[in-house]
């Protein structure tokens, strides 16, 4: 299976936040999600593959070649679309697409016009008139129409409405059906990813938590509710992070088969959602910064 | 790269004509050509700096497949094609209003002049920021008044005075020789404004 993205062992400190040996690998043909909370990192590691930030320490390969010696291939074949609305907002998307046509060996002219026409985006009004969705409509026209092998975007869904939403979704889901094209973005709205996603990459306080595939994480993964008196310190240590109140508990397990053998049919399962694993490794950090 | 300095005229093309028309005001009062040149090259030198100097243009820039050393080689050419604009402009401007060529040696200086300070600020403006440019000539102003209360009281005059003998003496081969040495700076700035921006994080 041919590797599109491999990070390895990358480290890049700042003043208050740290990138810490982050390394994985993004395979090609898949939808990759990279989820995270606010702050954890995921747009430093975004700019890490795309060159924007270089590595204190550790390697990055995109296509398996590194961007000292071939920066613009790698380019070439990357498609990009941020939070951010980075386009110049004094132009129009018709003098934009001819600044950033030429660019690209394998710019699609009519493949454009087809996007513009299927997301009505105006061709001729100033950019600085869109307002948030067709701004992402716009970035996803240019990032679509020049035949990508990888697509890399940033919280692409922030800021667009539930049905657009949707289409967009369904059009990411159209571009893997080949196999050739490989998809990696993050967000924060997880509920995307459980229609789309086939991995999953989770960052955490600029450490991965985990790679895996989303089935795996699945199936792997579980909600536990019960009443207090199921808990010792010792079980406690099986759950990433435990919610007490008085009627009982609540927490997250990693190991749903080994869990379930410890408690039987003395508590209740429930499959745990990306937010779910999301707010609990936070509230596990949270306890161990208090501890600290 | 030459799709980025296309940019640079497309993006201000609206600004150019503005220009034309406002440098035809400024030579209609008689201001010196040299200081109308010198001032509307290094602006312009600096708005066209200061439209890719959002953080947001940046990220586009070496987001597409182009390398650091395009996008900062393509601004200073496109820098020093605005350097020659202007001086067309005024060139044409003297012909209608004034009806006759300006001095040769007024618009050598206005380019020579122009190219200097680009060369000057733009290494700056990569490592630190262009809002910061205000600073240093805030800075440098002060050392200026100091220079003049504390050092040389006559600073101004004796400025005025070499300015007046460097024109008098001004000759085809002084010229070439000064654009031959501004052209060198401008050549070692534009390697340095590289090797600064290829290590900036965006």
């Amino acid at each position: 299976m041919d590797t599109v993205i491999e990070l390895s062992n990358v480290t890049k400190t700042f003043k208050d936040f740290k990138i810490n040996n982050v390394s994985f690998q993004i395979k090609k043909g898949f939808v990759t999600g990279f989820v995270g909370a606010n702050g954890a990192g995921k747009s430093t590691v975004i700019k890490l593959i795309m060159n924007l930030l270089q590595p204190d320490s550790g390697e990055i390969r995109i296509f398996g070649l590194d961007y000292k010696t071939h920066e613009k291939e790698i380019k070439e074949h990357i498609a990009f679309v941020y939070d951010d609305h980075v386009f110049y907002e004094n132009l129009t998307l018709n003098n934009m697409k001819k600044i950033i046509a030429p660019l690209y060996t394998n710019w699609d002219e009519e493949l454009f016009k087809h996007y513009v026409i299927k997301f009505q985006l105006p061709l001729t009004k100033k950019l600085k008139t869109f307002s948030k969705g067709m701004l992402m409509k716009s970035s996803l026209a240019i990032a679509l129409s020049h035949h990508a092998k990888l697509i890399i975007m940033d919280e692409p869904t922030a800021g667009l409405d539930p049905i657009f939403r949707r289409e967009f979704l369904a059009i990411l889901h159209e571009l893997v059906e080949d196999e050739e094209k490989t998809i990696f973005f993050s967000t924060h709205i997880t509920s995307d990813l459980e229609h789309i996603a086939d991995y999953i990459v989770f960052l955490h306080d600029g450490k991965i938590q985990f790679v895996d595939e989303l089935l795996t994480i699945d199936e792997n993964f579980t909600l536990v509710k019960g009443s207090l008196d199921l808990l010792d310190r010792d079980i406690e240590k099986e759950f990433i992070s435990l919610h007490k109140t008085e009627l009982g508990f609540e927490g997250l397990a990693k190991d749903k088969k080994h869990i379930m053998s410890l408690f039987g049919n003395l508590a209740m399962y429930e499959s745990a959602s990306l937010e779910d694993i999301m707010f609990y490794t936070k509230k596990r950090s949270d306890t161990f910064a208090t501890i600290d | 790269m030459l799709q980025l300095i296309k940019k640079d005229f497309l993006i201000h093309k609206n600004i150019i004509i503005i220009m034309f028309a406002t440098i035809s005001i400024y030579m209609f009062t008689g201001i010196s050509l040299l200081f109308i040149g010198i001032l509307f090259a290094s602006t312009m030198a600096m708005h066209i700096f200061s439209s890719d100097e959002k953080n947001t243009a940046r990220i586009l820039l070496s987001s597409l497949p182009l390398t650091r050393k395009e996008i900062v080689s393509s601004k200073y050419i496109s820098a020093f094609l605005y350097v020659l604009l202007i001086s067309i402009i005024l060139v044409i401007n003297s012909l209608i209003i004034q009806k006759g060529f300006p001095s040769f040696t007024n618009i050598s200086l206005i380019i020579i002049c122009s190219l200097l300070i680009i060369s000057c600020i733009y290494p700056f403006s990569y490592k630190f920021s262009s809002k910061y440019l205000m600073f240093a000539g805030i800075i440098l102003c002060a050392l200026y008044f100091l220079t003049m209360s504390v050092f040389i009281h006559d600073i101004n005059d004796q400025i005025r005075i070499m300015v007046g003998l460097f024109m008098k003496f001004m000759e085809v081969r002084f010229l070439l020789s000064a654009a031959i040495i501004v052209l060198i700076f401008y050549v070692i700035s534009w390697f340095l404004s590289i090797k600064i921006y290829e290590k900036k994080a965006l």
